[in-house]
């Protein structure tokens, strides 16, 4: 709920007419009903948290621009359709995240269960002084990786997150604990 | 009290650290770690872990992101709801609807066209004269042809979508 009412107040902040407080959602209802100026302040208030989780998906600044860019053309071609009776974060985060997906498909195969060989002098991740923990965030399985940025990058409650995954808040924890477990893994095994 | 091998211990380090085991298994996986520096390590980094999550850092979006993505809906083609032609449309067909049932059906509008039109082919092949239309039924074509074209205007802009300018501002002094 913390993020929620976050994004509520950053949405209201960004808002630079009269001062008039909307909530995500009034904004999406007019955004839908083709007020550009609606999906502005929209896309004002989501922009950190928008490039924030592409950038953790795609880990390059460039190309997480035009993925959120891509998130947000997309939430525009949709907004007609959103059900404004429906709380807009958790159908909004879906859209993202879906994007984020389909977007790393069609880029390369995931490099997932990459043996962290010796040679690893030449890897980009490295040369621009990259955490050991993002690295391996970003080699980690999607099932998991997914849970840990939308609820400790993006600060999501158990709730929302299971909501935007279409899972159960019990299966959204076991996913993160075995998440955090594949981290720690890792993470020893370099450090030792 | 069970004992817990490491192979035991290890998956539930994380449930451990979130404070979501009960009591029991809790205690097992605390008396181990009291015996194990091998686990205790692990415990250290498990604990580590959420809050390093917290502070993964992305660079801030770059100014023109917002500009970038205002510039690509503005191509967006987004069929919208007209009112204007709809509000006409209802209009033309209740006027054309309310004219032929004062005709008494469309049957009689029906025989009452073909003989006009016989009269026309008449008249074309020169063995009758051009009939005399009635005004009423003037005002029946013009009713149609109208509603032809207020149609085929909605339909172009339900197809074609109104793209309407992006930079169109109200002029400020
Ligand atoms: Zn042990």
């Amino acid at each position: 709920m913390v993020s929620l009412r976050a994004a509520a107040l950053r949405v209201a902040r960004g808002d630079g007419g009269g001062g008039v407080r909307l909530t995500p959602l009034e904004l999406a209802r007019r955004a839908g009903g083709g007020d550009r100026q609606a999906f502005e302040e929209l896309v004002r208030g989501y922009q950190r948290r928008v490039y924030g989780l592409a950038y953790q998906y795609v880990r390059d600044a460039g190309e997480a621009q035009d993925v959120a860019q891509e998130i947000f053309v997309h939430l525009y071609r949709n907004l007609r359709r959103y059900d404004t009776a429906r709380p807009f974060e958790p159908w909004f985060w879906r859209l993202a995240t879906n994007v984020c997906l389909n977007y790393v498909r069609r880029r390369v195969p995931e490099p997932r269960d990459l043996p962290d060989s010796g040679d690893a002098t030449g890897d980009p991740a490295e040369l621009s002084g990259e955490s050991a923990l993002a690295r391996a965030l970003g080699e980690l399985d999607r099932a998991y990786r997914l849970p840990l940025i939308l609820h400790y990058h993006l600060d999501m409650s158990l709730q929302q997150v299971a909501q935007t995954m279409g899972l159960s808040v019990a299966a959204v924890k076991s996913r993160m604990h075995r998440g955090r477990a594949v981290l720690r893994r890792t993470l020893s095994e370099e450090a030792g | 009290m069970k004992q817990l091998t490491c192979g035991q211990a290890r998956p539930l380090l994380e449930p451990f650290v979130d404070g979501s085991l009960d009591g029991e298994t809790a205690a097992a996986v605390r008396a181990h770690l009291a015996g194990c520096a091998d686990c205790r390590n692990q415990h250290r980094e498990a604990v580590s872990i959420p809050a390093r999550l917290r502070a993964l850092t992305a660079p801030e979006p770059p100014p023109d992101l917002l500009p970038s993505v205002m510039a690509a809906v503005a191509r967006v083609r987004r069929p919208r709801f007209a009112w204007g032609p709809v509000i006409l449309e209802v209009g033309l067909c209740a006027l054309i609807a309310w004219y032929l049932s004062g005709l008494a059906g469309l049957s009689t509008l029906f025989s009452y066209t073909s003989g006009e039109l016989t009269a026309v082919v008449g008249w074309g092949l020169g063995t009758a004269q051009l009939p005399t239309a009635p005004s009423l039924d003037l005002l029946l074509v013009l009713a149609c042809l109208a509603l032809v074209a207020v149609t085929g205007y909605h339909l172009a802009l339900i197809i074609g979508g109104t793209s309407e300018p992006s930079g169109r501002r109200a002029g400020q002094g």
